[in-house]
């Protein structure tokens, strides 16, 4: 039930009141200056009109302060009793919107809850298949890398190979066999053969 | 008498063992020339010397009497040369085989000295090639030497690597 629903029964409540107020006093009204009803309840007696206009005018001023008054104390009566309703219906709304919100806010909650669930849920399934994913990721890559490691090292050390041969074939010379150094040690040898036998003839 | 040192007899601890083998001989011929000398009886006592001193008392006789006389002059002649020949040491990578060893001391008693002792040695940081000593002078003919000497080519030789 919403606020305008409620404001609207509280409406034709007050109609209604007002309503049956308002016939009341016109019953009391038309009651009061009836003249015939008077004349023949008792015909015997004076009617109105017989009566001095002195009389008349004071019992006729004396009706219409009494009507007055009575309208006047129903009117505050209504208006009390307005306040009275207008407080407990603002009671009762504040009561029904309060009980309104309160389940809104509930439904609310709990629909948050299952969002939240639901986004939890969902966040943890993502986080899964993220997490598998940069396990086979880091899996496929470091396979990559190893087979990349593998295929620089088999590179540097032929390059190096290469390198290190053409720098101890130039360094050492042709004659300098890394197997066999029978021929570069004869060579050696040959080369200082002069200051071998110099060498010994000064000893000598 | 020239004494020609045989092949298998090159440094000069080879040359010690002859004469202390020689000597020991000369020892035991003492001993028995003395037994020959004072029984009537031979005796069948004999000693068993080393191919090598055997073959250089036999070349060094040559067709003369052994006696003590001739032993004691042949260990001092030997001890002469043990103290006079010229020695050469080699030091090289691995240790050498005989087949390179023997190469080398032909080379050397052909070339050098007839008697050249040599004596061999290895050490594993030359990388190749050989040290020679040879009286007061070190020949450094090693790999590692020519390698540490051309050291600064290296990285040269490495910026051209492809």
């Amino acid at each position: 039930m919403t606020m305008t629903t409620l404001l609207q029964i509280f409406i034709l409540v007050d109609v209604f009141v007002i309503g049956a107020v308002s016939t009341k006093i016109v019953q009391h009204a038309k009651e009061h200056y009836k003249p015939g009803k008077k004349g023949t309840a008792a015909p015997d007696r004076l009617t109105f009109g017989q009566l001095p206009g002195n009389l008349q005018q004071s019992l006729v001023q004396a009706a219409q302060d009494e009507f007055i008054k009575t309208t006047n104390q129903s009117l505050s009566q209504l208006k009390d009793s307005l306040g009275i309703t207008t407080e407990q219906v603002n009671d009762l709304i504040r009561k029904l919107a309060t009980d309104v919100v309160q389940t809104e806010l509930n439904h609310y909650h709990a629909d948050l809850d299952k969002l939240h669930i639901q986004a939890e849920k969902d966040l943890g399934n993502i986080k899964n298949e993220v997490s598998g994913y940069e396990a086979q990721l880091k899996v496929k890559l470091d396979q990559e890398l190893a087979v990349e490691k593998q295929r620089l090292v088999k590179q540097i050390d032929t390059k190096l190979g290469d390198a290190v041969a053409s720098f101890l074939l130039d360094t050492l010379g042709h004659n300098a066999d890394l197997g066999s150094q029978t021929e570069y040690l004869m060579t050696m040898l040959e080369e200082h053969k002069a200051e071998f036998i110099k060498e010994v003839t000064d000893e000598n | 008498m020239k004494i020609s040192l045989p092949d298998e007899v090159y440094s000069l601890q080879d040359l010690k063992v002859i004469i202390l083998d020689i000597r020991r001989y000369a020892k035991w011929y003492s001993q028995y020339a003395i037994k020959l000398h004072v029984t009537t009886v031979r005796p069948n006592d004999s000693l068993v010397i080393s191919k090598n001193a055997a073959d250089l008392i036999n070349s060094y006789s040559s067709g003369r009497a052994l006696d003590q006389s001739f032993l004691d002059e042949l260990i001092t002649s030997l001890d002469s040369m043990a103290a006079t020949l010229p020695r050469m040491t080699i030091t090289v990578a691995a240790p050498p085989p005989d087949s390179l060893k023997k190469t080398l001391i032909n080379w050397l008693r052909q070339n050098i000295h007839p008697n050249m002792l040599v004596e061999f040695h290895f050490k594993s940081a030359l990388l190749g090639g050989m040290v020679v000593k040879f009286g007061s002078h070190v020949y450094d003919w090693s790999f590692r030497r020519q390698i540490l000497a051309a050291q600064d080519k290296f990285p040269e030789v490495l910026r051209h690597v492809r």
